[in-house]
């Protein structure tokens, strides 16, 4: 089948079995080398994107669901300013990744900081398990996001009046 | 496609995508309800407000996978598993929740109960879809849901112990025990052999209805270790609920 989304702010359009995987998609057809596909079971995490701006895991996504749907990788994420807020906090921590989590990780923790409001702290560690890292400690990586978190909401809420 | 269903064989799959559908994920709240389409993601459940009376349905879908794989998952894929109940099931069947069937000859309400087969197991009708699911707007006093096997552990088959309890002056009033793997376990007789006892329960009625439940998920053929954990399940649920309620 012929299926049409949006990948990275562009139109794209591409033939695929309908059960094949998202992941598989994007790394062999776009060449997309920061989706990891570990596990192919939704544990490790290592293969977000936002799909319609939601963190998924491609590897459970099928070729027919993204039809018409708008898909953004780590590619298409490190153009933004959210990213660039991520990167910052973490290199303030002292918290480095490797390349095989790196993108999973600032992608969960660039979702946080894309609510209208600051996240309470059981979405933020719900948010960052989903990535199975081993990288740094999970404080360590914890503490990172909530750099992150307050550099993004810092003083505009959580201040008594 | 559900856990269960097969694609290996040499038969093509057909594919109905149904997330396109706006009723399918829309939430409807009355005054004695909550109606959730078949497609509303696990995620999208959570982030109902605290104050619809939710549980033990929303704290069985916080222990389910990852917040990016609850982002996928629909409440509809979870109560349609083929192969064993899911998480969301006993949560549901302990809530008396009702889901409206569709096909060929039209839309039908239906207690949860409909998709259970006489042997226990799932029987979710064939060329049939499952459209919405209701949820009576009940408050439950005491409400807990636990997993009594995880197939991530490497065991064989999940299942989990969903009960929930109203309780007037000191009084049980009404109380559901439900466990749910590859059968489902209800025991009424046990449960109406506890309601109407007044807290503090004694211990040795405690003990009692810990081995009647382990009896009758082995007769339900619930397998032995989880058998076990789901009488301590309802144990340590009856003296969880003394134990608050004092």
């Amino acid at each position: 089948m012929t299926i049409d989304f949006i990948l990275n702010g562009e139109d794209v359009s591409m033939k695929a079995e309908p059960m094949e995987r998202l992941s598989d998609l994007l790394r062999d057809r776009f060449q997309l080398s920061s989706l990891m596909s570990d596990c192919l079971e939704g544990r490790c995490g290592k293969c977000l994107v936002f799909l319609g701006g939601h963190l998924v895991n491609s590897c459970l996504v099928p070729a027919f669901r993204v039809r018409g749907a708008e898909i953004i990788t780590y590619e298409g994420f490190k153009s933004t300013d959210t990213h660039e807020l991520v990167h910052t906090s973490f290199g303030q921590e002292g918290v480095e990744l490797c390349g095989f989590c790196d993108a999973a990780v600032y992608m969960a923790a660039g979702s946080l900081l894309d609510a209208a409001a600051q996240p309470p702290e059981d979405t933020i560690m719900e948010t960052i398990s989903s990535v199975y890292c081993r990288c740094a400690t999970p404080s360590a990586t914890l503490q990172a996001v909530h750099t992150a978190v307050d550099l993004k909401f810092g003083g505009k809420y959580g201040r008594a009046r | 496609m559900t856990k269960g269903d097969r694609s290996g064989d040499d038969r093509p799959v057909s594919i109905l995508d149904l997330h396109g559908i706006p009723e399918l994920t829309a939430v409807h709240r009355s005054d004695r309800f909550l109606e959730l389409g078949a497609c509303v993601t696990l995620s999208t459940i959570l982030s109902l407000p605290d104050s619809l009376a939710l549980d033990p349905l929303r704290e069985g879908i916080r222990s389910i996978a990852t917040a990016s794989v609850r982002n996928l998952a629909t409440i509809g894929g979870n109560v349609s598993a083929h192969d064993f109940f899911m998480t969301c099931f006993s949560a549901l069947a302990c809530m008396d929740a009702a889901v409206e069937l569709r096909d060929t000859t039209g839309a039908r309400w239906a207690g949860i109960h409909t998709l259970i087969g006489e042997d226990g197991r799932p029987a979710f009708p064939v060329s049939t879809i499952m459209t919405r699911i209701r949820i009576p707007s009940l408050h439950w006093d005491f409400a807990t849901i636990r997993r009594l096997g995880e197939q991530t552990r490497g065991e064989p088959c999940p299942a989990s112990f969903s009960a929930a309890a109203r309780v007037e002056k000191g009084t049980i009033m009404e109380l559901r025990l439900v466990a749910a793997g590859r059968t489902i376990v209800r025991d009424r007789s046990l449960e109406l052999s506890l309601i109407g006892q007044r807290l503090p329960l004694t211990p040795k009625l405690i003990e009692t209805a810990e081995a009647a439940a382990s009896v009758m998920a082995r007769e339900r053929e619930l397998d032995a270790v989880r058998a076990d954990r789901y009488g301590s399940a309802v144990a340590a649920f009856l003296y969880d609920m003394q134990g608050q309620s004092r």
